[in-house]
């Protein structure tokens, strides 16, 4: 199969692109370059006659220039810093596009306040990496005189961080003007560390650090799709599979212009996939497709749910993420089977809110949920309860939202501007004692009924978890009714409501369309649409995996390649 | 309304009392004690196993009557401050000038003052105290089974004998109008200002300090509690916990924590026999040592015979009495054994409750009701009574407490 694919890949992925020289010049003003593409037409699949188990050699959609996430920001200063680097400043918000952040990140910019928060944070950051002891671990050479520039030395440096922050190798360009900066500022101050200082600060607001730019190779032929460059396919590479910059071997193959062999490019994905940072890589995925990041800014009424706490919420976020990753990259397990898997992780702050014994005094403890219990599966996980509810109750609607949106990659209208929310907010009505009963009302109204219709059926077979996620089997004093059906599959309760998820062909198919859409910053071509069927029944035929897919995602052909943008080309799904 | 005049003494005003907590030597494990602890270790460990049920004491603190708290005739017990006026006002003013010119503060065994009767009570002469003599509504359990009188000895109309291994002693009337109450710790700390009803004691178990701000949570497990409203073999045992428990957003303790046991099974109880009728929950006598840490102390109580009597709530709550006797020589520590940094703080914490250790000290074996000693007949034990109010919990057995084991 490697080798099929690896001969398909190589038909379908031409050799010559736009200029070069433009994206060089856009590359310095980087809001040009997603713009630049839009004159380009879009380019047709290329199918090249692959069999039914290959990737079909369609072109991929336009590049991107994503902003990093704080996440991954405070991740790359770790890499090439360490860890005990203290971040402190204001990141402006990522925001949420097509239903992740890795989308909205192609699509914002720096403004001039958070530039100065940039600029604060890189000189921040860049004083204690020089400070002592810090900089022993990175600076590698000694000055000859620590109170004079060493312009040996500061290149050295250079050449050393600067690929692993930009995430492409150095040109001239990037090194002499540093290495002069450096050398006056050290001369001025007397001080080989104060040059250092600044090279590391110029770094960290350079363009190419604060935004991914993917750049594309001026080699091609008219009319063919154009390549992504080395560096900005390690770039997608290690962003998909690790959220995390290239690290030095991956800039070696860069280096070596060696990507472009599908053989070296498979060996890469495959290194990577096996690599311990792959957990960090499915952990982000699944932060940013639960809308994990929402976990910031929650707040519980503390009358109504005086057992939640930050540390609840962040260990309920922590839970989830650490079930996912547990079943998907340590037991290899079928995604499908997230939504009805009993094991999970506890913590002592998280178990009261589980009711369930923790014998760990601190840290996690792998658990089994009881069998005879309301809880299976992802939507047991008082994460998603807590954060699909209110302040102060539970949430079916929310619930159901969330299950269409970002399980089913389902659309439900917003609800119009003058909806009046007391019919469902009365919840002090005798009459009305259960969520149920109260949403029997937007079944009878014309206006509310057509969209929650689509999230309350599905919504209320989590009312067996309250607004924390605690479970319970009444609501003012009412008995819950959790039964409904999804789509025709009728469920009797929550526990039965995931086997539901777990047996559509739309949940499989949800993740493959997000995972891609993760890779690439963007929804899917029209063109692309090929492309992620025959990843669905990849992911199928390899056991509903998240290694394969990723592998899959990243050896496609698409993943390689760039169609400029039109604009009007992207489909909004 | 009788009272006995041991010594009468104007009361000045206290300060800040430090409760009450005991402090006990270590002891070895008995072995009926650590076999039961580890017989229903297993089933703790299964979420599904609700004949094993952990609880975490959310209240519990000495039972202070308000309806009918007895009267004190004489007056109140004294403090050293009025008993010693001049030493008293010669060391305030000392203590004033080194504050002001060392920003310090002297110690309480300054030499200044008399010598310190809560280190050594024979170091003064006793000043006398006054106990609560009269008859009054106090909760507690009928302990020895008699509802005696101290003028009993056969003597007297209608008076009855204290029980065979009792001492005499004149029993109350509950607030529901139940006879033969003991709590003699209630005659002993009656006629103290910072016991009285609404006062320090009453105001720091109102607002539950001795939880809120303990080291040690307690923890409580009930062994085959099949019907929480009727089941006639049951076995619970107390223990404390090695951390305190667990407060929510508003300030109250959480239920469903999971604690671990304190390492130390000198304070874990032996397993005693109960039984549930109509919800009640009674058990029969075992020996309780409990750690006990707040504020100025880290010690334990140690209540000898001490049995359950408590209402099992539709909740899963249990809210009631732990009555038995009080160890005397552990009564007398729980009153002294308060230090900061070092510095011992009995003086102190007797002072702001108001009564001296000198007196304290006489007036304990006079009101000691319980396990006389075999040689010379004295009472060692004063019965006494704690409300308690325990809530779901899970109790982990220490050998299977973890760190950072699994799922890592």
């Amino acid at each position: 199969m490697r080798g099929a694919n690896r001969a398909c890949a190589e038909r379908s992925v031409p050799s010559r692109g736009r200029s070069g020289a433009d994206l060089r010049e856009a590359r310095s003003s980087p809001s040009l370059v997603v713009a630049a593409f839009g004159v380009f037409a879009i380019f047709a699949p290329l199918l090249t006659g692959c069999g039914a188990g290959d990737a079909p050699g369609v072109a991929g959609g336009p590049v991107a220039m994503r902003r990093l996430t704080e996440s991954q920001y405070r991740a790359a200063i770790a890499d090439v810093f360490g860890p005990e680097i203290e971040i402190a400043g204001r990141f402006e918000p990522d925001g949420r596009r097509d239903g992740l952040i890795a989308v909205s990140s192609a699509f914002v910019t720096v403004t001039p306040s958070g530039f100065e928060q940039y600029e604060g944070m890189a000189r921040e950051v860049a004083r204690q990496a020089v400070s002592e002891p810090l900089r022993d671990r990175w600076i590698s050479c000694q000055p000859s005189d620590p109170a004079a520039k060493d312009d040996g030395c500061s290149e050295a440096l250079l050449r050393r961080i600067g690929p692993r922050l930009l995430r492409r190798p150095l040109e001239a360009a990037d090194i002499a003007p540093r290495v002069a900066a450096a050398g006056r500022a050290a001369t001025e101050l007397s001080d080989f560390h104060a040059g250092v200082e600044l090279i590391v600060s110029s770094l960290l607001v350079a363009p190419d650090f604060l935004f991914r730019i993917e750049a594309l190779e001026d080699d091609a032929p008219p009319g063919e799709p154009l390549r992504l460059t080395g560096a900005s396919l390690a770039s997608r590479l290690s962003y998909l599979i690790w959220n995390a910059g290239p690290d030095d071997a991956l800039l070696a193959r860069v280096a070596a212009d060696e990507l472009s062999d599908p053989e070296a490019l498979a060996q890469e994905v495959d290194r990577m996939l096996a690599s311990p940072r792959f957990e960090a890589g499915v952990r982000a995925l699944f932060d940013d497709l639960f809308q994990f990041d929402a976990f910031d800014e929650l707040g519980k009424d503390p009358i109504r749910y005086p057992m939640y706490s930050a540390k609840v919420a962040a260990d309920a976020r922590e839970q989830t993420l650490r079930t996912v990753v547990d079943h998907l990259v340590e037991q290899d397990g079928d995604y499908r089977a997230l939504f009805t898997t009993r094991r999970t992780f506890m913590t002592r702050t998280l178990g009261p809110v589980y009711a369930l014994p923790v014998r760990t005094e601190t840290g996690w403890e792998a658990v089994e949920l009881p069998a005879s219990g309301p809880r299976a599966g992802l939507l047991g996980h008082a994460s998603f309860n807590m954060l699909n509810a209110h302040p102060g109750r539970s949430s079916p609607t929310l619930r159901g939202l969330f299950l269409r949106e970002s399980l089913l990659c389902q659309s439900v209208p917003p609800a119009p501007a003058d909806v009046d929310f007391g019919l469902f907010n009365a919840d002090d009505d005798p009459k009305l004692r259960t969520a149920r009963d109260r949403l029997e009302v937007h079944a009878t109204h014309a206006t509310c009924r057509n969209c929650h219709k689509l999230t309350d059926p599905i919504g209320l077979g989590l009312e067996q978890f309250d607004g924390l996620g605690r479970a319970r089997t009444a609501e003012n004093g009412a008995p819950i009714d959790p039964s409904g059906d999804l789509d025709g599959r009728v469920f009797e309760d929550a526990a039965s409501l995931g086997e539901a998820l777990a047996e559509s062909p739309l949940v499989p198919a949800c993740l493959v369309e997000n995972a891609y859409r993760y890779a690439v910053g963007r929804v899917a071509t029209l063109d692309e649409r090929p492309l992620l069927r025959h990843l669905e029944r990849r992911f199928e035929a390899e056991g509903h995996r998240i290694a394969p897919l990723m592998r899959a995602i990243a050896l496609s052909p698409a993943f390689q390649t760039a169609t400029p943008a039109s604009g009007e080309g992207q489909e909004r799904s | 309304m009788a009272s006995t005049k041991i010594g009468s003494f104007p009361h000045g005003a206290f300060i800040r009392l430090l409760p009450i907590v005991p402090c006990v030597p270590i002891v070895l494990c008995v072995a009926l004690g650590c076999e039961r602890d580890a017989a229903p270790e297993a089933a703790a460990q299964s979420a599904e196993a609700p004949a094993l049920r952990g609880y975490v004491m959310a209240r519990w603190h000495d039972e202070i009557p308000h309806e009918d708290p007895g009267e004190c005739p004489d007056g109140l017990n004294t403090t050293e401050v009025e008993y010693f006026p001049e030493q008293w006002k010669a060391y305030m003013a000392e203590r004033q000038r080194v504050r002001e010119a060392e920003g310090r503060f002297i110690r309480w065994d300054h030499p200044l003052l008399p010598p310190d009767a809560c280190q050594d009570p024979l170091a003064q002469p006793d000043p006398g105290y006054l106990t609560l003599d009269g008859p009054a509504k106090v909760a507690g359990l009928d302990l020895d089974g008699i509802a005696s009188t101290s003028r009993g000895q056969g003597e007297g109309e209608g008076d009855v004998e204290a029980g065979a291994n009792a001492c005499a002693h004149d029993d109350f009337t509950s607030p529901t109008g139940e006879p033969g109450i003991d709590n003699q710790a209630w005659r002993l700390m009656g006629c103290v200002r910072g016991y009285r009803p609404n006062d320090l004691m009453d105001r720091l178990h109102q607002a539950n300090t001795m939880i809120k701000e303990g080291g040690y949570a307690i923890l409580m497990e009930i062994s085959g509690m099949d019907d929480p409203r009727d089941d006639d073999a049951v076995e619970v045992q107390l223990l404390s916990a090695a951390a305190p428990v667990t407060l929510d957003a508003v300030g109250e303790p959480m239920e469903q924590v999971s604690f671990t046991a304190h390492a130390d099974p000198t304070y874990h109880s032996a397993w005693a026999r109960g039984r549930i009728e109509g919800g009640i929950l009674t058990t029969d006598p075992v020996d309780l040592r409990l750690k006990i840490k707040q504020q100025t102390q880290d010690n334990a109580v140690y209540l000898r015979d001490a049995r359950i009597r408590a209402e099992v709530d539709a909740d899963g709550r249990i809210e009631g009495i732990v009555g038995g006797y009080w160890d005397s020589e552990n009564f007398w520590s729980m009153m002294n054994d308060h230090t900061i940094g070092g510095t011992p703080q009995g003086r102190n914490a007797a002072f702001n409750r108001g009564f001296m250790c000198a007196g304290l000290h006489h007036a304990i074996p006079r009101v000691a009701d319980g396990h006389p000693d075999p040689e010379t007949g004295r009472c060692t034990s004063i019965s006494t009574a704690l409300h308690f109010e325990a809530r779901p919990a899970f109790v982990i057995r220490p050998q299977l407490a973890a760190v950072d084991r699994a799922g890592e």
